[in-house]
């Protein structure tokens, strides 16, 4: 339609419309490819650059693969830290994401029902979400705290004895056990305490988002669907899990799998209430690019590392895609 | 510039190595140059704050109006120890250093590998910018022992600065109370420990002997005290992995399961022990200002002691020397040299004992003890006093590559005994199997 307003010669002749309409584009989409160009994408090929290197502070000899090879099996210091990271960072995985969708899902759907104060409800739930979480985690470690802390006082009123919550190195399952005078063996520990308090802690703080996106997602169903559906007499349960929720599954998949990349790269929530400790029991991998590069000054592995990473999360998120998305409800 | 900045380097590598043969006087152009009076300008990087920050700044503000010579110091703060060695490491990939930085030993062996810290053994030495002899051998032994790198040839590659040591902070009034004095071995220690223990009705503990340190400084001053060593003598492995490492992990086992110690969070057993709810803790002289701060706002009689000893031979009595120093950058030779007459001046007699009175860090020097300033600030603060005693007994720990990942060997072994997951012996094994393969491979 634009091109009606163009004069008939520089329409007709596309070596001389390209440059005018030509550079007008790309100034439009300029300040977003610098910005994109010099922050995301030359950092990233100097990362790969650097990944073939031995790069111990300095730049060093040409290694091709060695420092991925160095993760995966080739070095007895560095794959044991990296398979340990991983299978750290999807228990993390685990122990956050089907809670807190869980949650969020439920919290939505009331708070999608017809109530009073539901915009205060709404914006209350969404407090943590907009609340700095480098502020909170210094809340919430006086909170753990193994001396002073909230949660060991209210624990203790019901009679149990404090833990050391985020210095807990110990496995969730085998506190539980040795509660009972159990003793589990090393691989039946589960996650330790402080990673399951990560967890917690992440699940508060991400949870305002998904209920919004939740929210989105359910009132897209078309209300023409409860009417009937009430109309043949279908109970409020048979409403949530025959329509609801099967309507509500595009929703449903795009928050598990931005909730799951989240989490496999989440930096913040780790770095200040645990800095990857105890033990190295929340050394996610993410923490141990950070430990590797920053800390010891493998710059060189610890740009493979990320780079590994980074094809975990691709090769999670497309058997996301072939397992889940199938399943999907488009309507 | 950089072809010539290398070759210059080049040739100082090759007279220092020919002066090591024959110990005539050093014939380095750079070190014996004068500087014309024209302004020159450097800035150091450093990771004080505070009070600290406050007596760094006067200090460099005398300098910058008393030098004569034209320089200008700039100090600029860049957040904590971390930070400054990141930020620093980032300067190196982008060529853009600053002058001076504050550094730990481990800093100083990791910025020798992109080659970029000056020799400052050329600096001492020089008839013309140096110290004499005499002034060389009033700086303590153990802050050269340190800033000598075995890695990097046994130069000089960086200068005392910001130096502490690990002692023991003792509450007087519950020593007192329990009719003990400071104990002197580490039996006496931890009986000691036990006897200051609380428990109420209900058996949960109200006053703890002793806080355990996960840090490795703090369990390598305690081998150091037990008479042990921490290397072996070919700098190829630990040494800390024998019986008087083990001796600790056992003391931390018994103490963690009769109660007496505790796994403390932070810098919490500052306070709990001003609250009178701790006996003992092990830290640096650098935490006195705090504690002095906290007998400030509620009195309470403390003191600062050595650790207890294997020994009662003053000659065999150790613990770990601290503290920060400060390596100098290649840059030109007018900088390189104007950043040693700074660190020279800071490290003389009188701002030495200046800057320890404002700084609460020790001097660097024996003759501060002689000044005024000193001796006015110890009437003050006795716990200054008892501190400076003791450097005579500090030695440094090791400053080969890969101590920083063994440093978080020892605080893993450490934390597994005190959480109950490992006995002693086996932590122990782990550990030491482990540092050995890190320092194998740092070969």
């Amino acid at each position: 339609m634009a091109a009606e307003v163009i004069p008939a010669n520089v329409r007709e002749s596309p070596g001389r419309r390209l440059p005018v309409e030509g550079i007008q584009a790309w100034l439009f989409v300029l300040p977003a490819l610098l910005i994109i160009g010099i922050f995301k994408i030359l950092p990233a090929i100097a990362a790969f650059y650097m990944s073939l290197f031995k790069w111990d502070v300095v730049q060093g000899a040409f290694r091709g693969l060695g420092n991925y090879t160095d993760w995966l099996y080739d070095n007895s210091l560095r794959s044991p830290d990296f398979w340990r990271s991983l299978s750290t960072t999807f228990t993390y995985v685990i122990f956050t994401v089907p809670l807190e969708m869980a949650i969020a899902l439920v919290i939505a759907y009331l708070l999608f029902q017809k109530m009073r104060g539901r915009g205060i409800y709404r914006t209350l739930y969404y407090l943590p979400y907009v609340t700095s979480l480098v502020a909170a985690a210094a809340v919430f470690v006086w909170v753990f705290h193994p001396q002073y802390g909230l949660i060991n006082d209210v624990i203790g009123l019901i009679g149990m004895g404090p833990q050391s919550w985020l210095d807990e190195p110990r496995g969730l399952f085998e506190l539980i056990a040795s509660s009972f005078g159990v003793t589990l063996p090393a691989w039946l520990a589960g996650p330790s305490l402080a990673l399951v308090v990560l967890s917690l802690v992440t699940i508060w703080h991400y949870m305002g988002y998904q209920i919004v996106i939740f929210l989105a997602g359910l009132s897209n169903i078309s209300s023409e669907y409860y009417e009937a559906a009430r109309l043949d007499g279908a109970s409020e349960r048979q409403i949530f899990t025959r329509i609801t929720l099967p309507l509500l599954s595009p929703t449903t998949f795009f928050v598990f799998t931005v909730a799951s990349i989240g989490v496999l790269r989440s930096f913040d929530s780790v770095y200040v209430l645990t800095n990857g400790g105890p033990l190295d029991t929340t050394r996610t991998v993410t923490m141990l690019v950070f430990k590797t590069a920053f800390q010891q000054a493998q710059f060189g592995l610890g740009a493979a590392l990320a780079f590994i990473l980074t094809l975990v999360i691709l090769l999670f998120t497309l058997v996301q895609f072939r397992v889940l998305g199938r399943r999907v409800n488009y309507g | 510039m950089r072809m010539k900045a290398a070759i210059l380097a080049t040739l100082m590598l090759v007279s220092a190595a020919c002066s090591a043969a024959a110990p005539a006087p050093q014939q380095s152009t750079e070190a014996d140059i004068t500087l014309s009076g024209a302004p020159v300008g450097i800035t150091l990087w450093h990771a004080l704050s505070g009070p600290q920050q406050v007596a760094l700044d006067a200090m460099v503000k005398k300098f910058n109006e008393t030098n004569g010579k034209g320089i200008t110091v700039s100090a600029l703060n860049q957040g904590n120890y971390t930070q400054l060695y990141q930020k620093t490491l980032g300067a190196i990939q982008a060529g853009a250093l600053p002058e001076l930085a504050h550094a730990y030993e481990s800093f100083v062996a990791d910025y020798m590998k992109a080659d970029v810290v000056v020799d400052l053994g050329a600096y001492k030495d020089s008839s013309k910018n140096g110290l004499a002899k005499a002034s060389q051998d009033d700086i303590y032994k153990g802050y050269y022992d340190t800033n000598t790198f075995p890695q990097y040839g046994n130069r000089l590659l960086s200068w005392p600065f910001t130096k502490s040591l690990a002692v023991m902070y003792v509450n007087n009034d519950v020593l007192k109370e329990i009719g003990k004095p400071i104990p002197k071995t580490w039996d006496e220690f931890e009986a000691t420990a036990v006897a200051a223990t609380k428990k109420d009705a209900s058996g949960k503990v109200t006053r703890y002997g002793f806080a355990f340190n996960t840090d490795a400084s703090y369990f390598n001053a305690q081998v150091y005290a037990r008479g042990g060593g921490l290397m072996a003598a070919d700098n190829k492995t630990v040494a800390w992995n024998g019986k008087e490492g083990l001796a600790v992990l056992q003391m931390y086992d018994r103490m963690n399961k009769n109660g007496s110690g505790y796994s403390p969070k932070g810098f919490d057993f500052q306070n709990d022990l001003a609250a009178g709810k701790l006996a003992f803790f092990l830290s640096s002289t650098s935490t006195l200002p705090f504690m002095k701060d906290l007998a400030d706002k509620a009195p309470f009689s403390w003191s600062i002691a050595n650790l207890p000893q294997a020994t009662t031979d003053a000659t065999k009595q150790k613990t770990v020397q601290f503290g920060a120093n400060v390596a100098v950058f290649k840059s030109t030779p007018e900088k390189q040299l104007a950043s040693w007459l700074f660190i020279k001046w800071m490290s003389d007699t009188d701002q030495s004992a200046q800057f320890a009175s404002t700084s609460y860090y020790m001097p660097v020097r024996k003759t501060a003890a002689d000044s005024q300033v000193l001796k006015d600030y110890w009437a003050k603060v006795p716990q200054g006093k008892q501190g400076f005693d003791l450097i005579q007994y500090s030695s440094p720990e090791p400053n080969i590559r890969g101590q920083q990942d063994i440093r978080d060997v020892i605080f893993n072994m450490i934390t597994e005994v005190i959480t109950g997951k490992s006995t002693p012996d086996a932590a122990m094994n782990t550990a030491g199997t482990k540092a050995n393969q890190i320092l194998k491979d740092a070969q």
